[in-house]
């Protein structure tokens, strides 16, 4: 099954679906803004782990799924993190390091710290929108963001983005595919020279495809805005209470992890 | 003929814990040509991967002339042309596309160019070599994914549902395609849901049901089969239908099936002149 299509059943069929829109969209990017804000490991580890509760408990998203949405960002915030991690250098330095082509390649452990430390916040932040994407339909979304105000072209920018980037994603596994089946992915020169053609590759087809796409649109009367029919979705006591008290306890989190870690 | 060239050998498959192949077991001779039929969702797809080595069976084996052949190995002996040219093509101009495979084998650079332009020729593509692939139209794009394979030079060539895409003229033109790579002494495996391409072109019918094989049969006695098809659902091609029930109504005699319409037409035109 295509990612996307995951995505847009999960966030028809959720059990949250039913709550209000804005609200979940709003308790997402608080908890995006907390992390970011606070840069706190402690922190990035209680969005993440309450993050992934709630969408695979509440939200009854299937593991299995759940790992894979996941992983295609994993992959991309692992490469960086790495990329943080190791230092170049081309005299040899006294911690942890391998000699390569004549460059000692090195790890400090500040540097492994900061790497771990961007990618837990990377990953609560990405669990925290899941929250929203597993359980809200991107009509919602882009509804809420037009009564924000927000100028429709880029209500329309992120509204591509979001469809793209599922559809770029699993075309990218099906070129992957189509490498391997001819060899492609067989040594490291293959795989370089397999990876330069699928990004560009996949760069040419999101051009055809977001031409198609707007097309399509215009083609059904598109005008720069979109209308649809919503149910009003109230927001409902519990729902506020429970937010409060999740909110309530990052902040403990914060103070607790800031008096343990000194 | 050797009836063992290409063996299937108990593959058992499932993704995740859904089972989609169970207990598969297909010999295949040299030069033969064979049709897989089978609704939506059977396997067929899935097998076709674990045949050029891209999936992994969680049991059984493929060998070719009695040796079994290693995943890594398989791509060079067997070559896939995929459904969709969307999800084959990778590279950003069609030249690049069709060496890509050529090169992936270790071929070198001056053969890998022979055969390509070969392919490619032979494709009628060779004119869009420096195009990006994805602006070519969909008959264009599935020759370039033949090319592909063709290039590679694999003694089995596998087309999943090659008709899918294309209009009736360019249904015909991959028959003749077909056809051209049978005449080359290519093992030529197709998945289609078109009986009456099916009746015309193959040698015989392996029928793909819930993951397991429903029929394998020589293509005429299949079709002539009421019962078989029935259980496996598949349709009676349009020339049969005709030739039985002329044949019961007394209006023709002769016992020799027709291929096609036309071949029906010549028979009614000879028998009634
Ligand atoms: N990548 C995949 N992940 C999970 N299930 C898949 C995947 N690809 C195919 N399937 C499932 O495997 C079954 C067989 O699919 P497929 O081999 O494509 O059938 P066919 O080609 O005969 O239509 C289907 O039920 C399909 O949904
Ligand atoms: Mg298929």
């Amino acid at each position: 099954m295509l990612v996307y299509d995951t995505l847009e059943q999960y966030s028809v069929n959720s059990p949250l679906n039913k709550y209000n829109a804005a609200f979940k969209m709003a308790v997402s990017l608080l908890s995006a803004v907390f992390v970011l804000a606070l840069n706190n490991i402690a922190v990035s580890i209680y969005v993440l782990v309450m993050s992934v509760i709630i969408n695979i408990a509440v939200g009854k998203v299937n593991l299995r799924d759940y790992l894979r949405l996941n992983g295609a960002a994993f992959y991309f915030i692992i490469a960086s993190a790495v990329a943080l991690a190791v230092d170049i250098s081309s005299v040899e330095v006294a911690e942890r390091n391998i000699n390569l082509f004549g460059f000692y390649f090195y790890v400090t452990d500040e540097n492994i710290y900061k790497a771990i430390k961007i990618t837990l916040n990377a990953e609560a932040v990405i669990n925290a929108v899941y929250f929203t994407s597993l359980s809200t339909s991107i009509w919602e979304i882009t509804d809420v963001l037009r009564k924000l105000k927000v100028p429709e072209s880029i209500v329309f920018i992120i509204d591509m983005t979001y469809r793209f980037i599922f559809v770029l994603y699993d075309t990218y596994n099906g070129m992957t595919i189509s490498s391997k089946s001819r060899m492609g992915e067989k040594n490291f020169y293959s795989q370089v020279r397999s990876f330069g053609y699928k990004a560009s590759g996949l760069f040419l087809l999101s051009l055809s495809k977001a031409d198609k796409y707007y097309d399509s649109l215009v083609s059904r009367g598109y005008k720069g805005g979109m209308s649809f029919f919503y149910e009003k979705k109230p927001v409902e006591r519990n729902l506020v209470l429970f937010s409060a008290l999740y909110f309530v306890l990052l902040l403990i989190v914060f103070w607790v992890g800031g008096v343990i870690g000194g | 003929m050797d009836n063992d060239f290409l063996q299937v050998n108990n593959i058992c498959f499932a993704y995740g814990e859904k089972n989609v192949l169970e207990n598969i077991n297909i010999k295949i001779s040299k030069g033969e040509k064979i049709v897989f039929m089978g609704k939506n969702g059977a396997g067929k797809s899935t097998l076709f991967l674990i045949l050029n080595g891209v999936l992994k069976p969680q049991k059984g084996s493929v060998s070719i002339n009695g040796t079994e052949v290693k995943r890594n190995i398989l791509p060079q002996k067997t070559g896939i042309v995929f459904q969709d040219s969307e999800r084959q093509i990778i590279a950003p101009t069609v030249y690049k596309e069709v060496m890509f495979g050529p090169l992936n084998m270790g071929m070198d650079k001056e053969k890998a160019h022979n055969n390509t332009k070969k392919a490619m020729e032979d494709m009628e593509v060779w004119d869009f070599k420096d195009k990006p692939p994805h602006y070519l139209s969909g008959g264009e794009r599935k020759r370039v994914c033949i090319a592909d394979i063709a290039a590679m030079e694999t003694d089995i060539m596998i087309f999943d549902e090659p008709t899918s895409f294309l209009d009736s003229s360019g249904s015909e033109k991959m028959f003749n395609i077909l056809e051209s790579f049978h005449k080359k002494g290519k093992t030529v495996i197709v998945s289609t849901h078109d009986e009456n391409f099916a009746y015309k072109w193959a040698d015989r019918i392996i029928v793909i049901k819930n993951g397991k094989v429903a029929a394998d049969e020589k293509t005429a006695d299949f079709f002539k089969n009421k019962k078989l098809l029935e259980e496996t659902g598949i349709n009676m091609p349009d020339c049969i239908k005709m030739w039985s029930c002329l044949k019961e109504t007394g209006f023709i005699t002769g016992d020799s099936m027709p291929k096609d319409t036309e071949e029906l037409i010549d028979i009614i035109k000879k028998e009634r002149k």
